[in-house]
């Protein structure tokens, strides 16, 4: 039983070494050792020190292993149990944290803006007493609603996209869900309103400026450094005799019907007399300056 | 008798204690887990054919974790502790098998 006769197996090792070595760890399954014990069992040999053993002795050291082992799985199957309440609860206090910081951050943004309508109303009264200042608050109040600083108003477009309805057949074999929005559909859909002429966007409320990114962290979209919550309505101010049909007919309309129509996800869009976009004030270069020469 | 004894005081111990696994073992618990169920197994399939030996037993045992948790050890210093220790538990896992269906045969002689 411990030589191996030379027949199949080993032939295949030969051909394949990765073969013959699952096949020698099928075969050897069982440790040498205990063949080789039994074979100097069968010839009375001398074994040892523990040959002078008395069986009872030796049952005790085959009982202390088992314990050994008992002990190792009781313990790993303890330290699983007590990991897994520890892990939700730790789950529940990141949660926690995050809602208290995303709470934090919308009470800074209320105090900032509070703060920023202050200077402004400042600024105003200071301009507005010399004619150099006039022209500046003029040149401020032509730039402004273009940069994004502060809320405009007009006729436009509601654009509302969302996810499409969740394939549970796709989450059950564990395929990537191909009907969510992305960061990059959005930004598509941005563009073909720019293009199709459109002077102001926000989504969700958050106001596309000269510095503001739509870009993916994780399973979120986020706008000015903020996560968007779907689903995702994005306000166009533009002409409103064009700016729908241009949309629809441009490369970003036609983009949200595929996606629409491949994927499933809604997508619809109506013109409305009077939107608002809100401004998203504190707006500021800090390395970049103008060019006076 | 005595062995089988000595397994449920195994699991009562830990249950009872339940001892605190340092951070520095952590990583090595699953590996003791494949080496001590790989050592029952193998206990079991060599009573079943007769050439059972408690010295085979507790000295295979306690060398497969040494050396499993030695060859872990290393690769945890060389960057690749994760790779390895899959290797481990899959050389562990196929042993298990295969003395399982041995096992099987025995018994059932299917």
């Amino acid at each position: 039983m411990t030589e191996h006769p030379p027949g199949s197996p080993q032939d295949a090792s030969r051909r394949d070494p990765a073969l013959g070595l699952l096949d020698r760890l099928v075969r050897d399954a069982l440790d040498q050792g205990y063949y080789d014990a039994a074979e100097r069992r069968h010839d009375g040999g001398a074994n040892e020190a523990w040959a002078g053993w008395a069986g009872s002795r030796r049952r005790l050291v085959a009982a202390g292993g088992l314990a050994l082992i008992g002990l190792v799985l009781s313990v790993a199957a303890v330290q699983q149990s007590a990991g897994a309440p520890e892990a939700a609860q730790r789950k529940q206090d990141l949660a926690v944290a995050i809602e208290d910081s995303s709470a934090r951050v919308d009470d800074l943004e209320r105090q900032a803006s509070a703060q920023i309508a202050e200077v402004e109303r400042l600024r105003e009264s200071a301009l507005s007493s010399g004619a150099e200042g006039r022209v500046l608050q003029a040149e401020i109040g032509r730039l402004a609603p273009a940069v994004g600083t502060v809320d405009v108003t007009g006729p436009g477009v509601v654009v509302t996209v969302d996810d499409a309805p969740p394939d549970d057949e796709a989450i059950a074999s564990g395929e990537p869900d191909l009907g969510r929005v992305l960061d990059r559909d959005l930004q598509v859909l941005v563009n073909g309103l720019w293009q199709a002429g459109a002077e102001a966007i926000d989504i969700n409320g958050e106001r596309l400026t000269s510095l503001t990114a739509i870009r993916g962290a994780g399973d979120a979209v986020l706008v000015n450094y903020r996560p968007l919550v779907r689903p995702y309505v994005v306000t166009a101010i533009g002409n409103p005799a064009t700016l729908a049909a241009d949309f629809s007919a441009g490369p970003g309309g036609v983009e949200m019907e595929t996606l629409r129509q491949t994927y499933g996800v809604r997508y619809e869009l109506r013109s409305q007399g009077r939107l608002t976009v809100p401004g998203k004030p504190g707006l500021s270069l800090r390395y970049a300056e103008e060019d006076i020469r | 008798m005595i062995a089988a004894l000595g397994l449920v005081v195994g699991i009562v111990l830990g249950v009872l204690l339940q001892p605190v696994v340092p951070y520095w073992l952590q990583p090595y618990l699953p590996i003791a887990v494949v080496a001590a169920l790989d050592a029952v197994f193998g206990a079991a399939r060599a009573l079943l054919e007769g050439v059972f030996d408690d010295r085979v037993f507790v000295v295979s045992f306690l060398s497969n974790v040494v050396v499993a948790a030695l060859i872990v050890f290393l690769g945890d210093q060389l960057g690749v502790g994760a790779q390895l220790s899959t290797g481990v538990v899959v050389v562990f896992a196929v042993r298990i098998f295969a003395n399982a269906a041995a096992i099987r045969r025995r018994l059932f002689k299917a």
